[in-house]
């Protein structure tokens, strides 16, 4: 018993361990001569452990299940203009892949072709129509000389370390199609969003009278889905943002000269969305009643007890304690009857001590942690609460010896009666 | 030392040849004759009682009945397996979820003591019985024991021939029947044994007037009150008994013992049960109870002092105990009233009171079947002859009141005015009907075959008053043998009765009662069919879902569900909590997306429901339909009835409105059912229930898919889906 709470994260070090060693990377690409293109990009994931194997999206052996098992974790999808795949992938496969729990990075560009727009819609999020482009006529970079209206350099980057690293000094460049999050899309975040002066439009189309177009800080260029799986999605709005040569490039904004944030950036996102970055992973969980360490099968009512579970942040493989204020813990029987912060000790142990409400019924503890960045932590576990037995009240209470005396008085009072009556004749 | 004693020398034995003498002696008396017989009537009286009612053994198997008895059994198996204390403090949490039920609590648990009791019995006497065929056979087995309870009731009432009759008639009465047949393991069946019982030994007390008689009653109340919540038509129907023998003039001495008695002992015992407890004292159901004891008493004391005091000091005692009893009384009446602590305006007063007042303000009380009041088919169905006897019992009653008559027209009467109300009491007006019956049959067969067997004695008894008369004896004669044959014809037509009444209640026994409801049959011969498939989805449940998994069903299923399919429901047919059962009917009344909100919030697993569409099984969830929306928009209103009929018509067919084709109960009962066809020349997805095509045969499910439908589509479970993993 004393090996336990030691054996088990070792035991979850080795199963990350081995994970984290057969990660590996599929990447389909337009076409597979343009690899050298992203070559930082690539390099970069290789540094971090990678497996990376890049092919052409119409190769012909493509497939990622064999006999049941899935043959990579993630996938790149670096083919905006393709409409189909060759081999055995499909937008279905895609799909399943991403329902099993594997991660999925795809870059687009105004160019992006109906089977990726549906799939990225698949996710939940709307990219514009065909040929749009975002266009920002203030807060956009020059680029070799080259004054771009297209090539954004004021996006929003968001501050969640965790998922994109920063803060960033440089800006990211960016240069594609626009993208909107509908407003009750409840797993999806803004990675980057677009200035507040741009706007997305499709330079060879007429404009709709009046127009409706995407507009402002509404519109997404990268967007970060996690799904309730916890399987990552990144849809960035373009291809061109992984690249070399917007990685070393210097860039002109507003009469400023800068180095790009593209490389740090994409490669951070890249790591969130292959599982590399913010992965907590809770375990142990367990609660016993405070004075004992025995796990019961319930409680009683009114009862102290101590809530435990374990969580760990998996950072490039490697666990180490997860520290946070704001994971609750809810007790719940139909509606939360204690909702209070878990208490951390520093190792990864989070912890609350409360009493069991004086209601019975059957009830659960509840934790549904899904803080920005980091995966979802979502742990119920149902735990009875019983009312007093029968033999559990308190005897002789002090606010009955007033029963008790009238009680005693009268068997008294019976018998000497009794025996008056009988006997003083 | 050696135990074995050689056989020379006296032996201590009789003979053969001298025990058949000794028996031949013994047989030859008069008294030991009619002994003998009587036995033989009442052992094969008891056997009676209990063989007709095994026709559902027979012809089905050894199966626990309907509903509630499921409960029972599984409390009883929980009782034999964790002992009596951990049953005391039962909470059971696989009911009511996420409410659970406080089990030890809210159960009368005399019917499961008894169980628990005759099989540990059988275990002590090696015989390897089940548990499930002791709770099969303990209704045919108390029924054996009420009849010979009727016979000792009868004999207390009147003599031991009533008795017999009584015993006979009460062996095979259907009324009763229909809640004691093997495997209807409810409360009825052992609650009815201690009705009589009570009664019996309450009358006994009366007649002896003493305080062992009166605690011998006040134990059978016990018991009584231990098994089942009618215990208050009991500790209700006694007082008004002593209130009307004091109107009546014929208060004695020894009913006030009895009384005095039963109260104090009879209270304290019911108390013990966790149920019942404090309620014995402070509610007002039992007002009269406690009531009749105070008032008794004070006109003891009075009678007391009335013999100490002269008639004027006594006059102004009166006087002044009665200012301040009725000042007393009043202001702590107003007293009560206002704290909450008396409240006599609830549902179930006015319901004794008005019989359609459930009806129309407490649905789920009204959708019982059994609360709907009683049709006079259901009387001849029930009693058959005795309906037509229990008046001339009433007459004999009358005609000779005794303590005991008196309180059998009580009982009586009152009875058949509750059986009025709800179908289900007419179980206790049954053995008031065979008591009044057994009066009238054996008082006429008495006076029948007395003056039909000693005509000597028939014409010395009329011949002074045929002389009286002024009668000639040639007139004497003829009257005499027209007497014989009327007589003759009486006795005659008493046994075609009776003959009529037994071959009823088997017929009635075969054909009506004895279906277990969980397995059916339909047709006869070769045609038969059976449809086994509540079983078969139970089992289903208890193999392939998870060992917490949470069924939502309407909550006439629930104990099915957690006896046979071992899994934790939502509600049950214990229905305590009003509200919860309203959640559901909500959520089976709402449209698809509205209930899954419910269902998620619930954590139900399966959404279970019940469809005869298919095989014709009248009793299905679209039937009760209407119910779950009258209950669930009596808590919340967003639920209208209206919504669901077209133009007052209550109809799934294409003249349905949208909210009753787009609930979740019409599409988990229709799903799929539109690509077939049911019945030869009539479209797909013709209802064979309703006698329709059904009104939108597309039924797309987003958040439930069908997990498992049973043989016969009788059955259907579905599982909920978690949210969907990327929107």
């Amino acid at each position: 018993i004393m090996a336990r709470p030691l054996l088990l994260p070792l035991v979850l070090l080795a199963a990350l361990g081995v994970t984290s060693a057969s990660k590996s990377v599929l990447v389909l690409l337009q076409n597979v001569n343009t690899a050298d293109k992203y070559s930082k990009f690539f390099g970069s994931l290789r540094d971090y452990g990678f497996d990376v194997s890049v092919k052409g999206v119409k190769d012909s052996t493509l497939k990622l299940k064999e006999y049941g098992t899935w043959l990579y974790d993630d996938l790149v999808l670096f083919a905006p203009q393709t409409e189909g795949f060759g081999g055995k992938i499909d937008r279905q496969v895609i799909l399943d892949f991403v329902d099993s729990g594997h991660n999925v990075l795809m870059a687009l560009n105004s160019d992006a072709s109906e089977s990726m727009r549906n799939l990225a819609a698949e996710f939940g999020i709307d990219v514009d129509d065909r040929g749009s482009k975002v266009y920002d006529h203030f807060s956009h970079a020059t680029l070799n000389g080259k004054e771009d209206h297209t090539l954004i350099a004021g996006g929003n980057i968001v501050d969640v370390p965790v998922m994109v690293g920063g803060p960033y000094k440089e800006p990211v460049l960016f240069r594609g199609i626009a993208s909107v999050i509908p407003g009750d899309a409840e797993l999806a975040t803004v990675a980057l969003g677009a200035p507040s002066t741009s706007y997305s439009h499709a330079p060879k189309q007429a404009m709709l009278e009046p127009p409706s177009l995407m507009v402002g800080s509404s519109i997404s260029l990268v967007t970060a889905v996690q799904a309730r799986n916890n399987a990552r999605v990144v849809v960035a709005g373009s291809l061109e943002m992984f690249t070399d040569d917007f990685f070393d490039a210097v860039v002109t904004v507003n009469g400023v000269s800068t180095h790009t944030a593209n490389w740090a950036f994409t490669v951070t996102l890249a790591r969130w969305a292959f599982q590399d970055r913010g992965v907590l992973v809770a375990s142990n969980m367990r609660h016993h009643l405070l004075g004992s360490d025995e796990q019961p099968w319930g409680y009683r009512v009114n009862d102290d007890v101590e809530f435990l579970v374990d969580v760990v942040e998996v950072d490039g493989g490697v666990p180490k304690p997860f520290a946070a204020d704001d994971i609750q813990l809810e007790f719940i029987m139909l509606n939360p009857y204690i909702r209070q912060p878990l208490q951390h000790d520093g190792n990864g142990t989070f912890s609350l001590r409360f009493k069991v409400p004086d209601v019975y019924g059957v009830f659960k503890y509840y934790i549904d942690y899904a803080h920005c960045g980091y995966s979802y932590i979502k742990l119920t576990h149902q735990v009875p609460v019983r009312p007093f037995k029968h033999n559990e009240y308190e005897r002789f209470l002090v606010c009955a010896y007033p029963y008790y005396a009238s009680a005693i008085s009268i068997m008294v009072g019976f018998f000497a009666l009794g025996f008056f009556y009988l006997y003083n004749k | 030392m050696s135990p074995v004693k050689p056989s020379s020398g006296p032996e201590p034995y009789v003979s053969h040849a001298s025990l058949f003498e000794t028996a031949k002696r013994y047989l030859t008396k008069t008294k030991s004759q009619e002994l003998l017989l009587r036995s033989i009537i009442l052992i094969f009286v008891y056997l009676l009682a209990f063989c007709i009612r095994l026709f559902s053994v027979l012809r089905y198997e050894s199966v626990i009945h309907e509903f509630d008895p499921y409960f029972n059994y599984r409390s009883t198996i929980n009782l034999v397996q964790e002992g009596f204390y951990e049953f005391w403090n039962w909470f059971d949490a696989e009911s009511w979820h996420p409410l659970g039920r406080v089990v030890g609590g809210t159960v009368y648990p005399g019917l499961m003591f008894t169980a628990a009791i005759l099989y540990k019995v059988s275990q002590f006497l090696t015989a390897c019985i089940k548990l499930r065929d002791i709770c099969v056979f303990t209704a045919p087995f108390f029924a054996g024991n009420t009849a010979l309870i009727a016979y000792l009731f009868g004999k207390e009432l009147k003599d031991t021939e009533t008795g017999l009759v009584a015993a006979a008639l009460m062996a095979v009465v259907p009324g009763y029947i229909s809640r004691s047949v093997a495997g209807s393991f409810d409360n009825e069946a052992v609650a009815i044994f201690a009705l009589v019982t009570t009664f019996y030994l309450w009358v006994r007390a009366v007649n002896q007037g003493t305080i062992a008689s009166a605690v011998l009653a006040a134990f059978a109340y016990l018991y009584m009150a231990a098994s089942w919540g009618a215990y208050v038509f009991i500790s209700n129907l006694i007082p008004l008994y002593v209130i009307i023998m004091f109107v009546s003039g014929r208060y004695s001495r020894r009913i006030y013992v009895a009384y005095t008695t039963f109260w104090a002992v009879g209270s304290l015992l019911a108390m013990q049960v966790r149920f019942i407890g404090f309620n014995h004292v402070t509610s007002n159901e039992l007002l009269s109870f406690n009531g009749v004891f105070v008032g008794l008493q004070v006109w003891e004391a009075l009678v007391f002092l009335r013999t100490k005091l002269g008639t004027k000091q006594f006059g102004q005692l009166v006087y002044l105990t009665a200012v301040a009893a009725g000042a007393v009384g009043a202001a702590g009446t107003a007293i009560l009233v206002l704290s909450g602590k008396l409240n006599p305006w609830t549902g179930r007063f006015w319901t004794l009171l008005d019989p359609t007042y459930a009806k129309k303000f407490i649905p789920i009380v009204a959708s019982v079947s059994e609360h709907q009041p009683t049709t006079w088919a259901s009387y001849i169905f029930d009693l058959h002859v005795l309906v037509f006897a229990a008046p001339a019992g009433l007459y004999f009653c009358f005609k000779r009141p005794t303590d005991g008559t008196i309180f059998l027209t009580v009982f009586a009467l009152t009875a058949i005015y509750f059986s009025g109300i709800m179908v289900r009491l007419m179980l206790v007006a049954a053995p008031a009907f065979v008591l009044l019956s057994a009066i009238a049959v054996s008082s006429i067969l008495q006076s029948a075959s007395k003056e039909l067997r000693t005509p000597a004695a028939a014409e010395t008894k009329t011949s002074p008053v045929a002389t009286r008369r002024g009668r000639t004896s040639a007139s004497n004669e003829e009257n005499i043998t027209t007497k014989k044959s009327t007589n003759l014809m009486i006795l005659g037509l008493t046994f075609l009765a009776l003959w009529s009444y037994s071959s009823h209640s088997v017929w009635v026994t075969s054909e009506a009662y004895s279906s277990p409801s969980i397995v059916l049959i339909s047709g006869w011969g070769p045609h038969r069919v059976v449809l086994d498939d509540f079983r078969e989805a139970y089992y289903w449940l208890r193999h392939n879902t998870a060992p917490d998994a949470k069924v939502m069903s309407w909550w006439d299923y629930g104990y099915q569900i957690t006896a046979m399919g071992n899994r934790t429901v939502i509600v049950d047919n214990n229905t305590w909590n009003n509200t919860h059962i309203a959640t559901v009917g909500r959520a089976m009344a709402s449209n698809e997306t509205e209930a899954y909100k419910i269902m998620r919030q619930l954590d139900v697993d399966y959404a279970l429901v019940i469809f005869g569409g298919m095989s014709g099984y009248s009793s299905d969830d679209i039937n009760k339909f209407l119910w779950m929306v009258r209950i669930g928009g009596g808590v919340f209103p967003v639920i209208k009835e209206s919504d669901y009929l077209a133009n007052g018509d209550y109809t799934v067919s294409s003249r349905g409105t949208q909210t009753m084709l787009n609930s979740l109960m019409y599409k988990l009962s229709y799903y799929d059912f539109g690509n077939i066809m049911t019945e030869h020349g009539k479209g797909t997805g013709y209802d064979r229930v309703r006698n329709y095509e059904i009104g939108k045969k597309d039924v797309q499910l987003d958040h439930l898919y069908e997990a498992f439908t049973s043989e016969h589509w009788i059955v259907r479970i579905y599982r909920v889906k978690d949210l969907e993993n990327r929107f």
